[in-house]
């Protein structure tokens, strides 16, 4: 049985309900034990570092000196905002002593920060702890024939200085952990592409754009549904779809899942387990694609020599 | 008694302006060992040079103090007035009262004539313990060795050759000719390089004074100027080249395919072969790495064909040495990888090549016949995207420097691909246009106009698959939008490194390179064919990337270097070098330890006098050392004195304030 | 660019002898070592550059810094010296190779003796200064100059007749 510290985010109650609920599912299914941090706080997202540095600071390291009471080694963070917040400041923390003393003295009474707590995002948790064959050997219910995007988002893999997980500008964590429950991970060239963030309620039109060519791109891989790791990953592309279709004409149907719920279906959990109905884009004709054969990729002629010019050549 | 001149110089109003000359000329006649101290406006002029002579004559000098500029410009000069009067030119020092007072020291006057004034007390003693030197005469072998054959190796070669002094030319591929060989043609007079290269390689192979040596390696180089001793390991190619035509009859029965690195892996080339058709030898070898016969001891078809029965495969790697009295490398560039830029789909899409690629393409004797295709289904590109600036100028994934020849050969592209498929496009996403050589901005205009190519200021920041064409999106930030192109082919300007062998090879010969691997020259600015060790010298990129007309002009640099080393029978050296004192040497060996040279070695003496007992003593072998002094400093009897720097003469220095 | 020393108003005391004070318009002396390569070649550049430093230092050249004797450190604090400044090439830079990796070594052990013996520790420095950092030589010397202006005259150990 592994132990893991467990921060769920602001979101992780609310809007990514569905996210929350899948994880702790699977979580159980592979094993771990997730201890959630007392008396948590917001981890001052995008807010708190717009502000002072101090606030952007205080906020995560109160978390972190609240999550080293536990003593477990590893922490994990289902929000990627929250995760970039959380880990970047503690690599701030850990090469600024006298800065990290100053706040732990002025600011935090919760107790002193040692340092000592190895963050991970959820998706990078699964990947690098609890191993693909892990994964591997509780799906039950393969999900063959199911075709995925993978969407990474921007924080999940950047700065890579301070992630250190994956590939900041093509990674495969995903792909390969979508592959390892049956699915088919699509090639797909937009998927750390910015989505708008937190632009989607200061500025919507930029998000309308931005999250409109990842869905554009998404829908030419051929993908039946983009999965996603991020709570504001799937808000922008689920939520803000409808509007994107009116706006731009083009309809894309593409359901936006977490990859917990995916997990949780290939582990055999029954599919009203995943709370679908907070989905805004319809999920249920997505997965009808499970169980379906896939056709074999047709053999590209390879042709090295030059084919003799249309144009003429001098 | 020591007889000391001192000699002030004014430097005009350089010097004069702050420190007080008169009155450092007083001061100076107070020491007693100062026979005559005079000032004047210039002292480097010929009238100041000639108040030194005749000073030297009439007061019948021991030393001089010369108190002026920086001893690094005018050292020299002042030497030549010693001599020129019967005076030993080593019993100058210069006080640097310029740029070590009167320049910086500017508010303070007063300070700063004492400092000149302690400046020349400090110069006086120590020229009252300089001892009288000769220069040294070293013997020289008047041979050249040659260190890469691409267009470098070959023009100084060639110019030593023609000066009737012998070059070894050591070259690790089959054949030389270097990148220059695989380029279509060159800018900015779109010559055929081939063309322009071909006679120079011939020449090279049938030169009276050249050794050409292909398919070897310089393993060790031992010695120093003008008495090297280099080892070279001439790599077995299995194929006897006096006996062998030439005719490539074993290269069309093998059947082995390998991947052909001369056309950047586009297409094939056989386990026998020669790189390209018009190899300098035109000669093949035998790749051991895929050669059936040598892997397995199966096959030998090409040997069954040959007529003249030159194929050998016993043959084996032979080492011969060369004496050698200067080295010109010669060694080239690389290719950077562009892996890191995965936002491009780099390595996942065919259709993504690299500039050398594309110029394998369009050469006429290339993999694809003179015409670019894509890679992924063989069609012919309408729609080119050159993307420049591919790793060079980029700190946080590839290198900080600026390869230099891409915007040029990117603009040559854009003509090229203009002149083969009439109804393409070019799209260039460019930084900067780096034009600054002769005829180069007219080049780049040229382009421009006449293919209609379309400029884009701005960097790309993704390339993605859309159905069979890359769609690359950019900045144009002229105008301040984001661009998509819709590309059947993207050309990537990637940089030029050095050469990835070139820290061991600077490590073998004794040079020193840069975090990039570039080999250093001795000075960037004044001295940039030669390194600090003397008699090696640098053409062409790996020195520093650079193009076509300034690789030849730094070969033909180097070979008027290695032709004034050799100008007379034997060489003139800085005498101020260490020397040793047996009396004192007890043969610990600690200075043998640190000379960076390897210059001191032990030998043998008897114990005394007539005595049949031996002891060990270090030797310095005064032809290698290079004076730095590590082997005084580490003496434990003070055997050891550095002639110009001795300890009387620092200490003279430090007491003298 | 100018790098001077700032008055300092009060009373001086040389810091290995507290009983002495320093007498009026007292100006330290420092002697720099500097390899000819890279640190003379500097400074040569800072004086080309027209860039100011204080007035106190003494230069001698030598060909590199692993010429330096730990006897000529101790030698121009016993006579003339209230500071010693050595300077050689960067590490790797070295115009002989390898020299100022031994200089290195050697000073570091020369400084401990030093210090053992009674010597303020600022009383010798060392830096490495290349041909091309004219302005970070200035710099150096007006550091150095600075920080043994703060130690007061060198009493300790001095020779009387030299």
């Amino acid at each position: 049985m592994n132990k893991l510290t467990y921060f769920p985010g602001c979101s992780a109650h609310g809007t990514s309900e569905e996210f929350d609920h899948t994880l702790k599912l699977v979580m159980k299914t592979l094993d771990v034990q997730m201890e959630e941090i007392p008396d948590w706080n917001c981890c001052g997202a995008t807010s708190a570092h717009v502000m002072t540095e101090n606030l952007a600071l205080a906020l995560p390291m109160r978390n972190l000196v609240l999550a080293e009471r536990l003593e477990n080694k590893t922490m994990g963070i289902a929000c990627a905002s929250c995760y970039s917040r959380m880990k970047g400041t503690k690599k701030h923390l850990d090469e600024n002593p006298e800065l990290a003393r100053k706040i732990n003295s002025t600011i935090i009474d919760e107790g002193k920060y040692k340092g000592t707590i190895d963050i991970k995002s959820m998706l990078q948790y699964c990947y690098e702890e609890i191993g693909l064959e892990a994964i591997k050997s509780k799906v039950t219910k393969p999900l063959t024939g199911l075709k995925v995007a993978c969407y990474y988002g921007c924080l999940l893999t950047r700065p890579k200085d301070v992630t250190l997980f994956d590939s900041p500008e093509y990674p495969m964590s995903m792909d390969l952990l979508m592959e390892a429950l049956g699915a088919k991970a699509m090639e797909f060239d937009y998927k750390t592409e910015c989505c708008g963030a937190s632009f989607s309620i200061s500025d919507t039109e930029i998000v309308e754009s931005l999250s409109g060519k990842i869905l554009e791109v998404a829908k030419e891989s051929g993908a039946h549904l983009i999965v996603v790791a991020c709570p504001l990953c799937q808000s922008n592309l689920d939520m803000r779809q409808p509007d994107i279709e009116k706006h731009t004409g083009k309809k894309f149907d593409l359901p936006v899942m977490y990859f917990t719920q995916l997990m949780a279906l290939a582990f055999g959990y029954p599919e009203k387990e995943l709370k679908l109905p907070k989905h805004i884009v319809p999920v249920e004709a997505a997965l009808k694609h499970i169980g379906e054969a896939i056709p074999e990729p047709e053999k590209v002629k390879k042709t090295p020599k030059a084919v003799e010019a249309e144009s003429e050549v001098e | 008694m020591a007889r000391v001149g001192v000699f002030v110089c004014y430097c005009g109003a350089n010097i004069a302006g702050v420190v007080d000359v008169p009155a450092v000329v007083q001061e100076a006649k107070k020491i007693k060992e100062v026979k005559i101290a005079i000032e004047y406006k210039y002292m480097c002029s010929d009238p100041g040079q000639q108040m030194i002579r005749d000073a030297i004559v009439q007061n019948r000098l021991t030393s001089v103090v010369v108190a002026a500029c920086s001893p690094r410009m005018h050292e020299k000069t002042f030497r030549k007035a010693l001599s020129d009067a019967g005076m030993n030119p080593y019993m100058l020092e210069v006080a640097n009262i310029r740029e070590h007072s009167s320049w910086v020291h500017q508010k303070d006057k007063k300070a700063a004539t004492d400092k000149a004034i302690d400046l020349i007390r400090m110069a006086i003693g120590k020229s009252i313990a300089n001892e009288q030197l000769h220069e040294i005469s070293v013997p020289v072998t008047k041979r050249a060795l040659v260190i890469g054959g691409g267009i470098a190796g070959i023009q100084a070669a060639l110019d030593i050759a023609d000066a009737r002094i012998p070059v070894t030319l050591v070259e690790k591929s089959p054949s030389i000719g270097g990148r220059m060989a695989q380029l279509d043609e060159t800018f900015p007079t779109l010559d055929c390089s081939q063309c322009i290269l071909t006679p120079k390689m011939v020449d090279v192979a049938s030169h009276p004074y050249i050794e050409l040596i292909p398919y070897s390696e310089v393993i060790e180089l031992d010695g120093y100027v003008g008495n090297y001793k280099a080892k070279i390991k001439k790599k077995a190619s299995y194929v006897d080249f006096s006996t062998c035509t030439g005719c490539g009859t074993c290269t069309q029965k093998c059947p082995v395919k390998v991947p052909n690195e001369f056309n950047m892996n586009l297409d094939k080339r056989k386990a026998i072969y020669t790189p390209f058709p018009q190899a300098v030898p035109n000669k093949p070898v035998i790749d051991a790495e895929h050669c059936t016969m040598l892997l397995k001891g199966k096959c030998g078809i090409c040997a069954k064909f040959c007529e003249k029965g030159s194929i050998n495969f016993k043959m084996v790697d032979e080492v011969i040495e060369r004496e050698i009295g200067a080295v010109v490398i010669a060694t080239g560039y690389d290719l950077w990888d562009p892996k890191p830029y995965e936002e491009y789909g780099v390595g996942r899409y065919k259709d993504i090549i690299t500039s050398l690629e594309f110029e394998r393409m369009v050469s006429a004797s290339g993999p694809t016949n003179g015409v670019p295709i894509r890679p992924s289904d063989g069609k012919v590109p309408r729609n080119v995207v050159f993307i420049k600036c591919i790793g060079s100028r980029d700190e946080a994934k590839g290198i900080e420097y600026c390869s230099k020849i891409c915007c040029m050969y990117t603009a040559k592209h854009a003509i090229l691909l203009h002149h083969k498929v009439h109804d393409s496009h070019a799209y260039i996403f460019y930084m900067d246009i780096r034009a600054a050589g002769k005829g180069y901005e007219e080049f780049v205009k040229r382009a421009q106009v006449e293919t209609a190519a379309t400029y884009l200021r701005g960097r790309v920041s993704k390339i993605y698959k859309k159905g069979d064409k890359l769609m690359v999106r950019g900045e144009d930030a002229q105008i301040g939008q984001v661009v998509e192109v819709e590309a059947d082919l993207v050309v990537l300007a990637t940089a030029i490194t050095a050469p990835k062998d070139n820290p061991a090879l600077a490590r073998l010969l004794g040079v020193s390179y840069d975090k990039y691997g570039y080999l250093s020259e001795a000075h960037p600015k004044l001295r940039p064919v030669e390194t600090a060790k003397a008699g090696i010298f640098l053409a062409g990129c790996t020195q520093a990337p650079k193009d076509i007309p300034d690789t030849v002009a730094q070969a033909s640099a180097c070979a008027a270097k290695v032709c004034g080393l050799f100008s007379g029978d034997t060489m003139k050296k800085d005498p101020m070098i260490s020397t040793i004192n047996n009396e004192f040497c007890s043969g610990c060996q600690n200075c043998v330890k640190v000379c960076p040279y390897q210059a001191i070695v032990t030998e043998e003496i008897p114990l005394g006098p007539g005595s049949k007992e031996m002891r060990i003593v270090a030797k310095i072998n005064e032809g290698v050392c290079q004076g730095c002094g590590s082997c005084v400093a580490v003496c434990r009897s003070m055997a050891i004195s550095l002639a110009g720097f001795t300890d009387p003469q620092i200490i003279n220095e430090i007491v003298a304030i | 660019m100018e790098t001077e020393v700032k008055e300092v108003k009060e009373k001086i005391v040389s810091v290995e002898n507290p009983g002495i004070t320093a007498p009026n318009g007292w100006q330290p002396v420092i002697i720099g070592i500097l390899c000819n390569w890279c640190s003379y070649a500097g400074s040569d550049l800072t004086g080309t550059s027209r860039i100011q430093y204080p007035p106190n230092i003494r230069i001698i050249r030598v060909p590199c810094s692993s010429r330096v004797d730990p006897w000529f450190i101790i030698k121009s604090l016993q006579t003339t010296a209230d500071g010693v400044l050595i300077s050689g090439c960067h590490p790797g830079d070295c115009h002989y190779i390898s020299g100022n990796y031994y200089a290195r070594r050697r000073f570091l052990v020369t400084k401990k003796l030093l210090n053992f013996v009674g010597y303020h520790e600022n009383r010798v420095q060392f830096s490495w200064v290349s041909a091309a950092e004219g302005p970070k030589f200035a710099k150096v010397v007006a550091k150095v100059t600075e920080d043994i202006k703060k130690l007061g005259p060198l009493y300790r150990y001095k020779k009387e007749n030299f």
